[in-house]
């Protein structure tokens, strides 16, 4: 059970962990501010089954789902303007590492990328990540070794380039 | 030994996870020492992992946040303002002169026996001259505080009416102007006011107007439904 001094604590705590997952993930500040609302808005409705040891985790569980429902929504249609959020890397002036490994990021599945960010950004044991992803760990470990070699081969090639 | 490109990738990335035991560890490392084609990898493996980013969100934070419902200290303060102002209100009624007051059953009679040169010293009573208006007034008497109820000025000055009063009121009232009440706010359900037949008429066009303002207005708005005459000779 939650109370509102939990709820509000986690918002302060987790607000900024759960939004940067999702802006990584998206990116898309405006879809990812409507997903953060989304899974505090969850949490609150399902404030009498959650275990308030467990918010951080029930959340990225939460925000993980809201994703892959949005990706699943956004492949099915098309915008008009022809915009795409693949960013022109090779057009920069100087060599940007962040860059490459963000357009590296976005190319990943959409599991791969949770597993990444998860282990990445909030620092989860591969224990921790299969159970807010619903996965066995050896699963968890073979998806992030398959993600990091991808975004690696990605640094190289571009390396190679230069 | 040689190691396969897979192998050295597996084992770097081992390595970088910490999911290899010391003496695993220390095999790894000699390898990358003696070895400058792992130790570039390891490098490339090393950038493949993900900064974070700092993203500015109090602003999100301020609309997600529950209000906690704790005590409001302005909340409180209100409703005791609140219960004050019901308490006095309920102490301290709006007195009816005609309601039963402070004497009940006391006749005009007995109140005549009342006098100025009485023993009662009237300047020190602490009762509003209103509050000892009898119950059963007789018809005359009453008839007089209706018509002084017309005054709207407050009483200020003997009138013919006051200094006929047979309560021996007339000294506390002349020297108390400030305690009582205009007879107007006092009395008004009372006052039967007279209007003239000119002003009738003008009432009565005025409230006829209103009403078909009012159902125009209904009409525009769609409120009534609009009824096509019916012409008897072309039906």
């Amino acid at each position: 059970m939650i109370s509102v001094k939990h709820y509000n604590e986690a918002v302060h705590e987790y607000t900024q962990n759960v939004f940067r997952f999702l802006m990584k993930s998206l990116k898309d500040e405006q879809a990812a501010e409507d997903l953060l609302q989304d899974c505090f808005l969850r949490l609150w409705e399902n404030r009498d089954k959650v275990d308030k040891l467990k918010i951080k985790s029930w959340l990225f569980a939460v925000a993980h789902n809201s994703m892959i429902n949005y990706l699943k929504i956004e492949g099915r249609t098309t915008k008009l303007n022809g915009h795409e959020n693949n960013q022109a890397v090779f057009q920069k002036h100087r060599f940007d590492l962040k860059i490459i490994i963000d357009a590296a990021l976005n190319k990943l599945p959409a599991l791969q990328k949770s597993i990444l960010l998860l282990r990445d950004l909030e620092g989860y044991e591969y224990k921790e990540i299969a159970e807010i992803l619903k996965l066995n760990e050896s699963q968890v470990k073979v998806y992030l070794f398959r993600a990091r070699l991808k975004i690696k081969n990605s640094i190289k090639s571009i390396m190679n380039v230069i | 030994m040689k190691y396969s490109e897979e192998d050295i990738d597996i084992m770097l990335f081992d390595y970088l996870e910490g999911n290899l035991p010391e003496d695993e560890i220390k095999l790894v490392e000699s390898q990358i020492a003696s070895d400058p084609l792992i130790s570039e990898e390891l490098n490339t493996w090393k950038q493949s992992y993900i900064q974070a980013d700092h993203y500015q969100t109090a602003a999100m934070e301020s609309q997600l946040l529950k209000s906690s419902g704790s005590f409001s200290f302005t909340l409180f303060l209100n409703s005791v303002m609140l219960v004050c102002l019901t308490l006095i209100s309920s102490t301290n009624p709006k007195i009816d002169p005609f309601s039963t007051s402070t004497i009940r059953h006391q006749t005009i009679t007995s109140l005549t026996a009342i006098k100025p040169t009485s023993h009662i010293d009237f300047h020190n009573i602490a009762i509003h001259p209103h509050q000892i208006m009898p119950v059963e007034v007789n018809s005359s008497l009453k008839k007089m505080l209706i018509k002084e109820a017309t005054v709207k000025t407050p009483l200020l000055s003997p009138t013919p009416e006051i200094a006929n009063l047979p309560f021996g009121l007339v000294d506390y009232v002349i020297k108390h102007p400030a305690s009582i009440e205009t007879a107007e706010a006092m009395d008004a359900p009372l006052i039967t006011q007279k209007v003239s037949r000119k002003e009738e008429r003008a009432l009565r066009r005025m409230k006829k107007k209103a009403l078909r303002d009012k159902a125009a207005s209904e009409f525009i708005k769609g409120n009534i439904p609009y009824v096509v005459p019916i012409d008897p000779q072309n039906f």
